[in-house]
């Protein structure tokens, strides 16, 4: 049973609100006493050591480790509040739901066909479960990147990285087998020319996706009008479409909503707003997709009653 | 010579341009007749059901027996003229006498009326998709004919524009499925 965001705000707060503060405690202790550490270190160079370049390194090296420290104890720390924040939002929203650090692996990613060719992947922040429909599903945070080697003026070989894809990315493995196959892509003027496209009611829908399929009828079926409306709904609340693809026994999606599940730097951790990006992270792509395969479900059902 | 090399330049390109069109336009319609027929495939698919449906009227339900006949004429009508506005009116006449069976608490038990309300149900949702598919034809037809300059080329060969499809929906909330 999926919850509210009033309701599981509450919970999430006083379950987690003490052991954050223990995490951010022990974190801000170690800190400072590699801080008190390398200082003492630095006064006893001072005081000893005549030659100021000597001085000079070591406070260098102090800096340098400082820094070292401080990125290491932020990974650690968005690791902990992820396990602590994350995860109990993740259950306190469906207690059948289950939070994991990992992504999901690269190949179940490739199969989906989304992006053409990309040379770096990365993904964490795994949610997975089951939908109330009975469908397994899981989605996580993918990062792809495209590495292109050049050589500079200079001649000296550079490597150029550039993002292409950031956001959320999911399956969900089919109950029903729908021997067909639709996509809903993001509007493009390509796509007006291709015969497979479908034209939808909703203007709306049109300016922001073009409907694919070999299979019209059943595109039309499980894509009723007001399943059309729930997609432009999340459009408009969130700014960000949302791409699907239905592969007979497989759903992929694909959200550019950038990082899912980053402790806010400069808000308090849980800020109200904070978590209600989360939650929104959980409610919309599962919300939708609980619609469409309730859609899919009705029409294998009302094909098998004949 | 070279305003004459301009001339017959333009004039390539517009008849080339009208060509163009002209099929655009053409394809267009056909995709529209298409999509019309796929709805009297449907249609036709649901007005076969009509004898069973007065059958379990006539042994079940105290209806006006000229309504019946009505009916039962207007398929014949329908199934030779394919004219979509008489299979709308019919349709109509199809919900209500369902309406008025399924009020009946002496045929909800009935197999037969039950296996009907089961094949109306996936009539009636390959019907709205095929409907829906129409119309978004339609849209794109008529769209195409009215907009500058395919307007010209529209009205030069006479391309009309096309109606869209509603018909009223066999709602599946009557029915419980076991």
């Amino acid at each position: 049973m999926n919850k509210g965001f009033d309701e599981i705000y509450d919970n999430v707060f006083r379950e987690t609100k003490s052991s954050l503060e223990t995490a951010k405690q022990k974190n801000r202790k170690f800190l400072l006493i590699v801080f008190g550490v390398l200082i003492v270190i630095n006064l006893i160079v001072y005081f000893l050591v005549d030659f100021k370049a000597e001085v000079t390194i070591s406070i260098s090296i102090a800096i340098i480790v400082m820094i070292i420290l401080f990125i290491t104890s932020r990974t650690s720390y968005k690791k902990m509040y992820k396990q602590i924040v994350i995860e109990t939002l993740v259950k306190s929203y469906n207690n059948g739901f289950s939070y994991y650090n990992e992504g999901i692996p690269l190949i179940e990613y490739k199969i989906s066909n989304f992006d053409g060719a990309f040379d770096e992947y990365k993904s964490e922040d795994r949610i997975y479960g089951k939908l109330k429909t009975g469908d397994r599903f899981e989605f996580a945070e993918i990062t792809t990147y495209k590495i292109r080697e050049y050589k500079d003026s200079n001649g000296s070989r550079t490597e150029e990285r550039k993002k292409t894809f950031s956001g959320m990315y999911g399956i969900v493995w089919l109950e029903k087998n729908l021997l067909s196959d639709i996509q809903i892509t993001l509007n493009s003027v390509m796509n007006k020319y291709n015969k497979d496209r479908i034209e939808v009611e909703s203007g709306e829908f049109e300016e922001d996706y073009d409907l694919i399929t070999k299979d019209k009828m059943m595109a039309m079926r499980i894509f009723t009008p007001d399943l059309i409306e729930e997609i432009n709904t999340i459009k408009r609340s969130t700014k960000i479409p949302i791409e699907i693809k239905i592969d007979e026994n497989k759903l992929f999606f694909r959200y550019k909503c950038g990082q899912m599940f980053e402790p806010p730097i400069l808000k308090n951790d849980l800020d109200r707003d904070v978590i209600r990006n989360y939650y929104n992270m959980i409610y919309y792509p599962t919300h939708i997709l609980e619609r469409i395969c309730e859609n899919i479900n009705n029409v294998a059902e009302i094909d098998n009653e004949e | 010579m070279e305003i004459k090399i301009i001339i017959a330049i333009v004039i390539s390109l517009l008849a080339i341009y009208i060509i163009f069109e002209y099929n655009k336009l053409t394809k267009l319609k056909n995709k529209v007749k298409q999509s019309k027929s796929s709805i009297d495939v449907y249609l036709s698919k649901r007005f076969d059901l009509i004898p069973n449906l007065v059958e379990c009227t006539k042994a079940y339900t105290k209806y006006e027996e000229k309504v019946l006949v009505e009916i039962s004429e207007k398929r014949a009508m329908y199934a030779k003229s394919k004219d979509l506005s008489l299979g709308k009116e019919l349709n109509d006449q199809i919900i209500n006498l369902l309406v008025v069976n399924e009020n009946n608490p002496n045929l909800k038990a009935v197999e037969q009326f039950v296996n009907l309300q089961k094949s109306l149900i996936k009539i009636e949702s390959e019907l709205q998709a095929v409907r829906r598919i129409y119309n978004g034809d339609v849209t794109l037809y008529n769209s195409e004919i009215e907009v500058f300059p395919s307007i010209i080329i529209a009205k030069i060969f006479r391309f009309k524009p096309e109606e869209l499809f509603e018909i009223q929906e066999y709602k599946r909330e009557n029915i419980k499925i076991e």
